[in-house]
């Protein structure tokens, strides 16, 4: 093994160590506060007993989910049942090896790394649909049948949101991306027609592929129990609560990093900024979620196919222009 | 677009709420104020002598509509403190998981020896938590509050107004009206209506034969009461023109009477 | 040039040692029953008897939404090295994108006529 490969697999090694970590701790974090928030959204207080304000509520409930006991169904595909809790949390996180969390702070700086997010974050079909498929229950069979449904579909959007900032900055990889926002301005800021409503096109994109309110079909805990977790106790479960969580912690990041400018900001350091802006777009996932109601199945496709991926083409091409033709647009 | 912007509202609806007082009280730190005539467990009080005042009659235990009252007792014995002989519960015991909170048994007791608390039962981890046993409800007495509905106030309110006086107040309207508005001012039941005016109206009434034996049956349904009183002015005159048919003075005259009573019963309470 | 990967591969094997970890983690700490009941066992139908196995044949229209993603993606798959060469092709590059993704919207407009992005 030469050098350079074994420093590469140890910086991914450490770096990766500290990001997951870290965004295992924050994700708990958020359980946290988003049990406070909803609470209060709803003139509840939240958790209160588990520690000072109800802090170690999420490893009271981690801890309460590990010790469950292990119940596979006897007519379930078991291979499959047990590989698809692992791979929804390894896939969930792996999203996070691109991600730059400051100029320094990231696990590997792909020269593709946009390709890369998508894919990884287009792999969480399979797992989905494994544990769906083998559960061998008509409810997760349903539930894994519509997250793939709405997976694939807001996977166009997404993919199209996403080709905004490579336009601008003419670079697939996050870190570019980011350079490029710190050189010149946060794409959500300038150039503000394609880029604000890119953001909330990747925004609501986002939303759907990490299965959130309003477009938690495949879970539809009123008519699917509870989608492709059904069949699932204990660490199996938390493993998919955990993946769906940090979905949504991983595609607040990339949000911040392509539309925000990542690490960008004035007076601290590139970290707090990112964590920051990560943060804040993390809340708003649950500020939408405890404010919205659920979409139908057939407005969920509409607004897909018919609204939202002829209005990314149009973006995208909005971006190209800009770059061509804007006075300054392609420097 | 438009459920976008809908969803904006929405959101800033959520928003807004943060901001304001929670709802909720952390119960057994903080006791929210109850209602006035909140009844939430029961109590088996002593009576003057300092021993259970229950005589297990067991008319509670019969009326309970979803028998959860089990009385039993090792029949009359010599009572320690007084010496009489007398009967008592040697064992009662109530089920508040099926409770309803009728709060019959305490209607028909008639030694007020069962009264309703304020204060619920602590919350158990099992069903017998809440079978309350007879210690429990001889504690409860001593260190909970008991609710509006001690003693004899539900039957004094149950009790039908004392119609039989009425013809004997209409002859003689000064000795009468004294003991009426006394016997009505004790209990705190605003539907028994002071008969103070009843004399004057019926007074005005002279020339009708009015048997006053016709007026105790409807006197004896307070219920119409209200109509009764609206009808009044159209009555009247009614009644004045034909002195001569039974069945319309009958009808009429008793309720101008129970309209006057409600009316002075208004007065009276304020 | 491979160092990026190497990291990505690194950073995956962590995040599995998370995701097994936990696994197995719980393997230790969680309780055992020890009467074993075949009714535990059995798949959940709201209580009921299940009827029969979950695996059957499903609606088609979640084929044609798979056959519209392909079709969109590899679309993007084109668009993506075009979008990071864009500033240096200069217009042609843009009119022929356009010109390109005119065509599929033309079939776009036609799945649309068909009704074929109905979710019926």
């Amino acid at each position: 093994m030469n050098p350079a490969t074994q420093s590469a697999l140890i910086h991914g090694a450490v770096y990766g160590t500290i990001v997951c970590l870290a965004v295992l701790t924050s994700i708990a974090m958020g359980i946290w506060f988003e049990r406070k928030f909803a609470g209060r959204m709803q003139s509840r207080i939240g958790p209160t007993y588990t520690g000072p304000v109800g802090l170690l509520q999420p490893v009271a409930d981690v801890v309460k989910l590990l010790q469950k006991e292990d119940i596979i169904p006897r007519d379930a595909d078991h291979a499959l049942f047990n590989l698809a809790p692992p791979l929804a949390a390894i896939f969930s996180l792996a999203a996070a090896a691109v991600v730059p969390f400051s100029a320094k702070v990231i696990s590997a700086d792909l020269d593709v790394g946009v390709v890369y997010i998508l894919g990884v974050g287009g792999l969480m079909v399979v797992p989905t649909f494994m544990a769906g498929w083998s559960s061998n229950n008509k409810f997760a069979l349903l539930g894994g049948m519509r997250a793939i449904a709405q997976s694939v579909s807001y996977g166009v959007p997404l993919v199209l949101a996403t080709m905004v900032p490579v336009v601008l900055a003419g670079s697939l990889s996050v870190s570019g991306i980011v350079d490029w926002q710190a050189t010149h301005h946060w794409f959500a800021v300038w150039p503000i027609l394609p880029g604000l409503p890119a953001f909330l096109l990747f925004y609501l994109a986002m939303l759907a592929e990490s299965n959130r309110i309003p477009f938690d079909i495949p879970e539809a805990e009123s008519e699917l129990v509870a989608g492709i977790t059904t069949e699932y106790t204990g660490a199996k479960f938390t493993l998919f609560y955990m993946a769906e969580y940090v979905h949504t912690m991983v595609g607040s990041a990339v949000a911040a990093a392509l539309f925000f400018g990542g690490w960008d900001g004035p007076f601290a350091p590139g970290l707090h900024w990112m964590v920051l802006k990560t943060l804040l777009i993390f809340v708003s996932v649950y500020w939408v979620r405890w404010s919205l109601v659920r979409f139908r199945s057939d407005q969920l496709m509409d607004l897909c196919w018919k609204r939202l991926t002829p209005l990314g083409l149009g973006l995208v091409f909005l971006a190209a222009a800009f770059v061509q033709y804007w006075p300054g647009g392609a420097r | 677009m438009g459920y976008f912007i809908d969803s904006l509202k929405a959101m800033a609806t959520t928003f807004r709420q943060i901001f304001r007082k929670p709802a909720t009280y952390e119960y057994p730190e903080v006791i929210r104020p109850r209602a006035e005539r909140l009844r939430a467990s029961f109590a088996l009080p002593d009576d003057e002598n300092g021993e259970l005042a229950c005589i297990a009659c067991m008319a509670c235990e019969k009326i309970c509509p979803s028998q959860i009252i089990h009385i039993k007792s090792e029949g009359k014995r010599e009572s320690p403190v007084t010496g009489k002989k007398r009967q008592y519960a040697d064992t009662f015991v109530l089920d508040l998981t099926a409770c309803i909170g009728c709060e019959l048994c305490v209607q028909v007791c008639n030694s007020n020896a069962i009264y309703m608390v304020r204060e619920q039962e602590v919350p158990g981890f099992e069903r017998e938590d809440l079978v309350l046993n007879l210690e429990r409800l001889r504690a409860n007495a001593k260190s909970k509050t008991a609710a509006w509905a001690k003693g004899t106030v539900l039957q004094e309110m149950q009790e039908l107004p004392k119609a039989e006086k009425k013809p004997a107040a209409e002859k003689k309207p000064a000795p009468e009206k004294k003991p009426a508005a006394d016997a009505t001012a004790a209990p705190p039941g605003d539907e028994k209506p002071a008969p103070e005016k009843k004399p004057v109206a019926e007074k005005k009434e002279t020339p009708a034969p009015a048997a006053p034996a016709d007026a105790t049956p409807a006197a004896a349904a307070p219920a119409e009461a209200a109509p009764a009183a609206e009808a009044k002015a159209a009555a009247k005159p009614d009644a004045e023109a034909k002195p001569d048919g039974e069945a319309k003075p009958k009808e009429a005259e008793p309720a101008k009477a129970e309209g006057a009573k409600s009316d002075a019963a208004k007065e009276a309470s304020a | 040039m491979h160092s990026g990967w190497l990291s990505v591969f690194a950073f995956l094997v962590v995040s599995s040692l998370i995701g097994f970890g936990l696994l197995a983690a719980s393997r230790v700490i969680r309780v055992r029953s020890k009467s074993d009941s075949p009714l535990k066992h059995r798949t959940y139908e709201c209580g009921e008897e299940p009827a029969g196995l979950a695996w059957m044949q499903f609606h088609a229209r979640y084929y044609v939404v798979a056959i519209f993603f392909v079709l969109f993606d590899v679309e993007a798959v084109f668009l993506f090295p075009w979008a990071v060469v864009l500033r240096e092709l200069g217009s042609a590059a843009f009119v022929a994108a356009v010109l390109f993704v005119v065509v599929l919207m033309l079939g776009w407009l036609y799945a649309l006529r068909k009704e074929a992005l109905q979710w019926q």
